[in-house]
């Protein structure tokens, strides 16, 4: 940090088309930091329930200087959950935006993120007075609380230092060079890893900009090229479902206008990419997609590198420099990293762990370093005595003309055996032709043992916060439809 | 066909209501409502781009008359 130009500019706040220098934004940091460390004594966590925001994103820098936890809650949660997730945090001071307060009942301590541009700035001295805040931080200490966004039903406070977030990011910046060159176009939910790491940390530690501009909504896809040219953002990232509803919406030629022979860096993360959204997208936009593999506990694993990209075949990419890795008796994947999480706030973390090895729940294949996710270890069907992988069928699905989305899951029949299901979305009315060619389709890729058993027509297949498939939610759509 | 007739035919075409049902909710908040999710909700405006030629931008997302079927076809109906 000790080289960047704090005259440069470092963020965009597109809601008010404010831009902000470092200067500019660490000054007032240091101002809210300076608040925080008021109350450091007592609490120990600054939790904050916020919008995407410069507020919210100024918080998580102010904590840092400030010693203290920043913990996450998406204000998008139940008001229960949050009751949940608040009552396992000890020694907590709350900031809340109007989102925020609206599902908060009761607090000892409670505060109003204010305005961020009416913040005052510290001191003339910013920038060394922000070097000093961040060598007084102990790197090895808590910094970040996350929750999960858990298609189980079981969020889970996963801690890290805040030397894990750095690594992991400086891991996966090198693969692309990313540089003070880069302006990154901030969608992903400010409350979760992929918000903060992926689109806060990993361009910050690189010295890039970002340009806030809001959760993704269907409403932001309308105006995503609009937005994206007049901030000249270069850097993204993105989830599958993201891209896919970019695609339906955008029906003019200004963003494969702006593509054109443009150095463009499309990361794609938190949920698997099928090769048809892929397809889809790198044929209507002059870009490459770069998809990635990570958990909240792991951060970063691997990367989809250009010379990756000339392998196909559904990897995501190369490992990245220091995860290891092993295999567990059913093939499920185990990783160790320098970046591991410090443990779980509300579950025992040890069942978690093989030894150093972090039991992912995905079932993967190596092949020269290159990683091949095959599914998940709890998605996996038994049926007659066959391992058969959800996401080895919804891959050869999603390729058939005419389906939109799927995601598989089984249901017991009277005999209590398991049946294949695969639940997908098109605008066909007339679909029996079409599972006729899925049923072929899969057969062939795949083999007999593969065959689907059910279908299941849905408008669209239910998301996550983080746009994964919840095959938890569509399972119970089934029952109650087939009951 | 009337904005307003074509909005409803395209509903009961993407959502579980009936004809009869949509024109009873047409002054509801079909986002709100669940009457459509978002993928519906990116189909819907992609339409009525193809049929009236009508691109919506940020003020017109936040205008309170686009989450209903009653609003929008008064909004395509200005822009005609």
């Amino acid at each position: 940090m000790n080289h960047f130009d704090f005259s440069r500019e470092f963020v965009v706040d597109t809601s008010k088309d404010r831009h902000y220098t470092y200067e500019e934004f660490f000054g007032r940091c240091l101002t809210i930091s300076e608040q925080y460390c008021a109350v450091r004594e007592e609490h120990k966590h600054i939790v904050f329930i916020m919008e995407n925001s410069v507020e919210l994103m100024a918080g998580y820098f102010a904590a840092m200087m400030a010693g203290l936890i920043a913990t996450a809650v998406d204000p998008v949660k139940q008001q229960e959950e949050i009751s949940n997730i608040l009552d396992s945090v000890t020694d907590k001071y709350v900031v809340v935006d109007t989102a925020g307060k609206s599902k908060v009942t009761s607090f000892d301590v409670l505060f109003e993120a204010g305005d961020f541009e009416k913040v005052g700035m510290a001191c003339e001295k910013v920038k060394e007075k922000t070097l000093e805040k961040f060598e007084e931080r102990n790197f090895d200490d808590d910094f970040l609380l996350t929750f999960t966004s858990g298609t189980t039903g079981n969020t889970k406070g996963v801690r890290h230092t805040l030397n894990n977030l750095v690594k992991t990011g400086d891991a996966f910046n090198r693969y692309f060079k990313v540089d003070a060159d880069r302006i990154l176009a901030h969608y992903m939910p400010m409350t979760y890893m992929a918000g903060i790491l992926n689109s806060i940390i990993q361009p910050f530690i690189a010295g890039a900009r970002i340009v806030i501009m809001g959760r993704f909504s269907p409403f932001k896809a309308f105006t995503f090229w609009q937005d994206v040219v007049k901030y000249q953002c270069n850097m993204f990232w993105l989830s599958p479902s993201m891209l896919t509803i970019i695609l339906k919406a955008s029906k003019h030629k200004l963003g494969q206008e702006y593509c054109k022979d443009r150095d463009l860096l499309f990361f794609i993360g938190t949920a698997a990419l099928h090769q048809k959204t892929r397809e889809e997208f790198e044929e209507k936009y002059p870009v490459k997609l770069y998809a990635s593999y990570g958990l909240s506990e792991t951060l970063f694993l691997s990367t989809e590198t250009p010379e990756t990209l000339k392998l196909g075949g559904g990897n995501v990419g190369k490992l990245l420099e220091g995860v290891e890795y092993k295999f567990g008796q059913d093939g499920e994947f185990l990783a160790k990293v320098p970046w591991m999480f410090l443990g779980y706030t509300n579950e025992p973390t040890e069942k978690y762990f093989a030894g150093d090895y972090y039991k992912t729940g995905d079932l993967a294949e190596i092949k020269d370093n290159i990683l091949y996710i095959t599914g998940r270890s709890k998605d996996l069907i038994i049926k007659g005595g066959m391992n058969i992988s959800p996401a080895l069928i919804e891959n050869v699905a999603t390729s058939v003309e005419g389906v939109e989305e799927c995601s598989v899951f089984s249901v017991l029949n009277r005999f209590k055996e398991e049946l294949v299901v695969l639940g997908y979305s098109s605008s066909l009315k007339e679909t029996e032709e079409l599972e006729k060619s899925i049923s072929a389709a899969v057969v062939s890729a795949l083999g007999k043992n593969y065959m689907i058993d059910r279908f299941y027509h849905v408008p669209s297949i239910p998301k996550n916060v983080n746009g994964k498939n919840d095959k938890k939610v569509l399972k119970e759509q089934y029952q109650k439809d087939i009951d | 066909m009337e904005i307003k007739e074509w909005l409803i035919d395209w509903f009961s075409k993407h959502s579980s209501l009936s004809v009869a049902e949509l024109e009873a909710a047409s002054a509801d908040d079909y986002l709100k409502q669940g009457i459509i999710d978002s993928f519906s909700f990116v189909m819907l405006i992609s339409d009525i781009d193809d049929e009236y030629d009508i691109a919506f931008s940020n003020d017109d997302f936040l205008d309170p008359r686009f989450p209903t079927i009653d609003g929008l076809a008064t909004m395509i109906n200005e822009r005609k």
